[in-house]
This record gives C-alpha cells, structure tokens and sequence, in this order.
C-alpha cells in the first residue's frame, strides 16, 4: 500500500464514465510503457465544448508514459476546442506531474469539486 | 552461506512487458536492502525509465527485440543498480517516438547516475540511491 491507500500489487485498469459532455477517465494500478496503450485506448474522440477528466487518484505509479498521454491530450484539446483537467494523487504520481511542470499547462486540482466552475 | 552481499541479476526481452517486471523485481530487492518511502519511490521511476528508454531505443534498428539487464546491489550504504542493453549504443534518433523525459527524471531520482557505452555495442546505465541518508528532496 502506499501512504494515500493505493495498492502497488492492482491490477491496470482504466473507468470511464461518461455525465453531459464530461468525460472521467480514472487509471488505477501502474501506468507505464507497457499499460499505457490501454489507457489511451480508453479515451474518446472529443469536440467543441466537451471536458475530460483524468482522475489519477487511484493510480499507484506513473512514469513518463503518463506525461506523454498528458501532454498529447493538452495539445488535442487546445486544437479541437475541448477542456481538459487533471485530479491528483497527492503521492509519487504527482511528483512526477510537478517535476515535468505539468500544472503549469494543464489544470490540475485536488478536489473534484474545484471543476465544478470548470 | 557462501558470505556474499545479496545481488539481484535479472535478463527479460526488450518489450514493455518486461518494464512492470523488472521494477518489481528491483523494488522488492530494494526493500529487503532497507529502502523505504522516498528512496523506494526515487528507484521505482529511475528503473522504470531506464529500462524503457533500452527497449525503446536500443534495438530500433534490430529484426528482433533483444535483452534488457538489470543488476543491483547494495555497497557502502548504497543501491546501486545497472540496467544494460546490447543494443546501438548512443546514436542519436531523429524519430524518437518519446519526449526525451527519461534521463531527466533518471537524474532528478537517482543520487548519482553513470552512462557508459559498451565497446561492441550496447548502453551500461548505473544509477545510486543513498541508503542511509537520502535527500527527501530528490522528488520533491
């Protein structure tokens, strides 16, 4: 278990759940080069005025694989005119998401309900 | 007993699947040497991207995936752990499919970090982790 709960040994596995034109896709378990195409399998086309939502608070590690689906999803939505959001994990997931800074291109919160003025 | 200091040697085919594998693998020897939170954390990515960055670069230009190794053992207080190909070496890559994040983190993780280019072919990497008294900074 880590400090925030989350088991090391879970098996990948990514939800998606779909409310309006928001999407949440919520990893859990081990994001890495060899999880990573099933994370970007999950993720939907996306349009004008929809909001994705990657809830990373279930995963237990993520490398630089996950930076690479952040950064692309970034540069989708920037060019197809879609919001996109990011739920920390308070852990070595989100040490990750600092060290590449990317908060600074992409919002990221603590608490879903600071998107409700998304 | 033969006496000798514990050492993990693990050999898996360069394929994604072998990168959850071998983190493991190192993770549970790094414990049993006496690794926790920051440093077990610090090891777990600098491993994982040192063993994605040899099976994504290192046999591009190979029919077949080759090997990754990974070694570890602990000296004087540290971990050190070796992750090698036998792959093309240091060549650069223009079509690199990555976002050149690897070393980066591998060098923001580790304690000390060392790159050789085998003669014949092939990339040592050895990465440090201070057992005894590790910077709670590395990753934060």
């Amino acid at each position: 278990m880590t400090p925030q709960g989350v088991r090391l040994d879970e098996p990948f596995a990514v939800d998606v759940s779909r409310l309006g034109s928001t999407t949440s896709i919520a990893p859990s378990g081990e994001l890495d080069a060899a999880t990573r195409p099933q994370l970007q399998a999950a993720i939907p086309e996306l349009g004008p005025g929809d909001r994705l939502i990657l809830d990373l608070r279930r995963l237990a590690f993520m490398d630089s694989s996950g930076i690479r689906v952040v950064m692309t999803l970034d540069v989708r939505s920037r060019a197809e005119g879609w919001g996109l959001a990011i739920i920390r994990s308070p852990g070595a997931v989100q040490r990750v998401l600092d060290l590449c800074r990317v908060p600074e291109r992409v919002r990221t919160v603590g608490d879903p309900v600071e998107l409700e003025s998304m | 007993m033969s006496g000798e200091p514990p050492e993990l040697s693990e050999t898996l085919p360069a394929v994604a699947e072998s990168v959850p594998r071998l983190r493991r693998a190192v993770t549970g020897f790094a414990a049993e040497a006496g690794a926790s939170g920051m440093v077990l954390e610090s090891l777990r990515l600098a491993v994982t991207e040192a063993v994605t960055n040899a099976i994504v670069h290192a046999y591009v230009d190979h029919d077949s995936p080759g090997t990754v190794s990974v070694i570890a053992a602990v000296d004087d207080g540290a971990l050190r752990i070796t992750v090698s190909d036998r792959g093309r070496g240091m060549l650069p890559r223009i079509d690199s499919p990555g976002l050149g994040l690897g070393m980066p983190l591998i060098a923001q993780a580790a304690d000390a970090v060392d790159v050789h280019e085998e003669t014949g072919g092939g990339v040592r990497l050895t990465m440090s982790f201070n057992l005894r008294a590790r910077a709670e900074a590395a990753l934060s």
